[in-house]
């Protein structure tokens, strides 16, 4: 690995052990405990309160390009279009890159298939590119939640300065607006203008709180022991500077000198 | 004639007469200003009906913003486009491939030219992605995703990594400042040692309970577990109303800017 020490290498492994641990626990039957995260359990009353209002839910994973925070996206952009589906409601989503467009469709048409409503709805006028500039991404797709006048928003994924803008249009739509992000300089601006909000690690929890999928749970509950060791680190390095400075041998032995 | 079409109409009057008000205040301006001409002076006067245009939305969702949305979408869909074909597809795909392909052919090739051949693939997998269209071929540009997907992911992973470890060193904080370990401080002696004391605690203390907070497969049934995570969620809100704060400048700094071009590029006010 370029660029890394021997500690990070073996932090790196670390990591990887305590979630496959987790995960293998998980699958072999073990209950994991997650606790509630408010925000997240509003998602399934947002979904119902569109399907009486007879408006569809908009989607919005925001600017979010192909990494790891996609993945988290499209977990919960499942859960959401498969409990849509369920009650014949149309969830649409608007896009930002060409490559996250390709796979939202999938995962969108897959979670209709999943619900046995294939054709129910169509894609090509539910899931639209429009561009990854923030002005042009962020006034067409107000334009579209207000001709749409969609009942329930979900701000879910990574945000610039358009995400007062976009919650603000949900507002005036008259939207239920559950926002999700890690995009932190953001969170104060949905917390002001949401419903519910979720921020942070939440955001990287979700996908396993929502499917309780062990893989999913197992890895999260193994990324809690990774904080878990990081948190003692910390602990102990702070110690050792308090006993002999801070550049002690931990702090060299971790900084990879 | 209903209340919001009167509304709109009253809206968009209004902005004419402004503009038609700013038309006769530049003509008897345009003469103080030799080196500004009407020719020059067209992009500030579209860049100003644009402005108008995007900033009817605080009324409402209306036609006049519509067409500037959509005049918006078009620009940057087009720029993207365009963008991508000569800073990607020409500039990094195809110039460096057609030049190793031409080396191969003129037997002046050298090793670079073996991995500038190899890009072909990466046209083949980029054009693979249009089988999205076909229902016969769907599974081929599916490879393509969970190619892109690995690499997305690994890559993420490596980066994560040494962005967030780093972070960690940082984070090792001397809580008891002594003569000895800051012998030069800009507030010496003892109150000084001690600001300085405080302000470590205070950081390790923060970084420790808004990572208890974020932890989620841990129980936290008693009040004493619950503590340090309704302390880490107490600093979280302080952090943001902080971040609220200083945003919320920058964004009046945004509005100035524009309000400037209004009165001095448009108006030329002085």
């Amino acid at each position: 690995m370029e660029q890394a020490s021997w500690a990070l290498r073996i932090f790196v492994f670390l990591i990887a052990f305590f979630v496959l641990w987790k995960v293998v626990r998980a699958k072999a039957g073990r209950e994991l405990y997650l606790r509630k995260i408010p925000g997240l359990e509003k998602v399934d009353d947002a979904v119902g309160r569109a399907t009486e209002m007879g408006r569809p839910i908009m989607f919005n994973p925001g600017l979010v390009d192909l990494s790891i925070e996609l993945f988290c996206c499209l977990a919960c952009l499942s859960h959401v279009v498969r409990r849509a589906a369920r009650v014949n409601t149309n969830v649409l989503v608007p896009i930002a890159y060409p490559l996250t467009y390709a796979i939202c469709e999938e995962y969108w048409k897959d979670a209709y298939a999943l619900e046995d409503k294939p054709g129910l709805f169509s894609s090509e006028e539910s899931i639209r590119f429009f561009s990854a500039s923030q002005a042009v991404f962020a006034s067409s797709t107000s334009g579209w939640m207000e001709r749409d006048r969609v009942s329930a928003n979900f701000l879910w994924g990574q945000y610039g300065w358009e995400s007062l803008f976009l919650a603000e249009a949900g507002q005036r739509a008259g939207a239920i607006q559950i926002a999700c992000t890690y995009s932190y300089y953001q969170v104060p601006f949905l917390i002001v203008s949401c419903d519910y909000t979720a921020f942070g690690e939440e955001f990287y929890a979700a996908g396993a709180y929502f499917g309780r999928d062990p893989v999913l749970v197992g890895s999260l509950a193994g990324q809690d022991m990774s904080k878990l060791v990081i948190f003692l680190l910390i602990v102990v390095g702070s110690i050792l500077a308090v006993v002999t400075g801070k550049f002690n041998w931990l702090y060299m032995l971790l900084y990879g000198t | 004639m209903n209340k919001k079409t009167a509304l709109q109409l009253a809206l968009i009057l209004g902005v004419a007469a402004l503009f038609v008000a700013g038309f006769f205040y530049q003509w008897l301006r345009v003469h103080d200003h030799p080196d500004v001409t009407w020719k020059t002076h067209i992009g500030a006067w579209v860049g100003a009906i644009c402005v108008f245009g995007i900033l009817s939305y605080l009324h409402s969702e209306n036609v006049f913003y519509r067409v500037f949305e959509h005049i918006l979408l078009g620009l940057g869909l087009g720029f993207t486009i365009a963008n991508m074909i000569r800073q990607v597809l020409i500039a990094k795909w195809w110039e460096p491939m057609y030049a190793a392909f031409k080396a191969f052919y003129r037997g002046t090739y050298t090793s670079q030219s073996y991995w500038d051949a190899c890009l072909i693939v990466a046209g083949i997998f980029g054009l693979m992605w249009y089988f999205q269209y076909s229902k016969k071929y769907l599974w081929l540009s599916r490879i393509t995703i969970g190619v892109f997907a690995g690499a997305g992911a690994g890559l993420a992973i490596k980066a994560e990594s040494i962005k967030v470890f780093p972070q960690i060193t940082s984070t090792f904080k001397n809580v008891i400042i002594g003569t000895s370990q800051a012998p030069n401080l800009p507030v010496g002696g003892l109150e000084g040692r001690l600001g300085l004391s405080i302000q470590n605690v205070l950081f390790v203390v923060i970084v420790c309970c808004v990572l208890y907070y974020f932890f989620f497969s841990l129980r936290r049934d008693s009040a004493i577990a619950k503590a340090p995570a309704n302390l880490g969620r107490f600093f979280l809100m302080i952090s943001f109303g902080a971040f609220f704060g200083n945003t919320f400048m920058t964004r009046v700094v945004i509005l100035i800017d524009r309000v400037h071009f209004l009165l001095h590029d448009w108006l030329m006010v002085q």
